[in-house]
């Protein structure tokens, strides 16, 4: 498939960002991460087949791109100034506090760990199924249920019952 | 409720200047395309190749472990703890009563130049956070995060109850978990403690080298 590498950017720009974001909690590193998914783009465009099969590609990429900056190092040694399970980028998320423009519910969710989190801005924002998320995710549907259950449930004890489903 | 999660998410968009840069790079690989492995003479050597190979190989590795492993003790180690007083800052809370420096004052401070430690890796960006310095250097896939600091406390405890090496007569600790390898050491009367997801000891000491010319001048 031709590729017409400006207009993805252009076109799936903000969807890479905020989902690089919503992994990383950083703005900094989900605009390094947006940077690296489109070089890889570039670099791998003969590999997809159909406009379908660029989106979930750039959401995979996205998400590998991002586990991999929190296997760095770099993160590595950050996060074990204080953090034990993931990246927190404790400045950031002080101003997200802190700003009130986010609704409680958008501040629940980046609370999540990533994990759930991930699952639950896919199936919510992205609007895609179980099974799409399971293909993307390379996992199978019972671990994505069981991750969209629990991340629901954290969700609505932070919220006290007010989440949507 | 969870429309409230989209808009707020919706608010975020990809900059103007982040998508020229990000395609500014992308034209510039366009010009200068990765070039494929030489591939060249390869049937010219294919028959004398195996034999200076064969020969090559024993001579380069008999060497390498003379060179490597005389001095090395690599301590294989579950996870090294890091203190949760020496915060970066970046990922963790600056302590807002200490006074931060700029790059030029940290070199300043410790007496050389901390974005040019190494010739192989390229400097990317850092953190300074009271009299502690993080340094990040990218050479392909590899990543070496180094903190330096005057400050006794910027060893891990776990790293002092080690075996030490020794690299270019000067002695360092070398730890290793499953990802990284991590090295503790003194360069210039300034601390270090390094952390490398380079492949092997040889590749390590090459770096760790590096660093002591680079800073001995």
């Amino acid at each position: 498939m031709e590729i017409d590498i400006e207009g993805a950017v252009r076109k799936y720009g903000d969807m890479v960002l905020r989902l690089a974001y919503v992994n990383t909690k950083n703005m900094t590193e989900a605009e390094d991460i947006f940077q690296e998914v489109f070089l890889k783009l570039f670099r791998y465009q003969n590999s997809i087949d159909c406009e379908e099969h660029l989106k979930s590609w750039l959401i995979r990429v996205t998400i590998n791109q991002c586990h991999d900056y929190t296997a760095s190092p770099w993160h590595k040694l950050t996060r074990a100034f204080g953090e034990s399970e993931e990246v927190r980028d404790v400045q950031a998320e002080k101003e997200f506090e802190e700003d009130g423009s986010e609704s409680y519910v958008t501040k629940a969710v980046m609370h999540l760990p990533l994990k759930y989190r991930q699952v639950v801005h896919l199936f919510y924002y992205e609007e895609y199924s179980i099974k799409e998320i399971s293909e993307m995710l390379r996992e199978n549907e019972a671990t994505i249920k069981t991750k969209l259950r629990r991340g629901r449930k954290m969700l609505e004890e932070r919220l006290e019952g007010r989440i949507a489903r | 409720m969870m429309n409230e999660y989209k808009d707020d998410i919706n608010k975020i968009h990809a900059s103007e200047e982040l998508i020229n840069k990000t395609l500014k790079k992308i034209e510039q690989e366009k010009r200068n395309p990765k070039k494929p492995e030489k591939t060249g003479k390869a049937k010219i050597i294919r028959f004398v190749a195996p034999v200076i190979a064969a020969a090559a190989a024993v001579f380069i590795f008999t060497n390498i472990n003379m060179m490597d492993s005389s001095n090395l003790n690599v301590n294989n180690v579950d996870q090294i703890q890091v203190r949760t007083t020496d915060m970066s800052g970046l990922f963790s809370p600056v302590d807002e009563e200490s006074e931060t420096m700029t790059e030029e004052e940290f070199n300043k401070y410790v007496g050389f130049d901390c974005t040019k430690l190494f010739t192989s890796a390229d400097f990317d960006k850092s953190v300074i956070s009271g009299e502690k310095g993080t340094f990040y250097y990218e050479n392909g896939d590899t990543v070496i995060v180094m903190r330096l600091s005057k400050s006794e406390d910027l060893v891990p405890e776990d790293m002092k109850e080690l075996k030490t090496s020794d690299v270019s007569d000067h002695e360092v600790v070398i730890a290793k978990d499953d990802m990284n390898y991590h090295v503790s050491g003194e360069v210039k009367g300034v601390k270090f403690f390094m952390t490398t997801n380079c492949s092997d000891t040889k590749e390590l000491t090459r770096f760790l080298r590096e660093l002591y010319r680079v800073v001995k001048g």
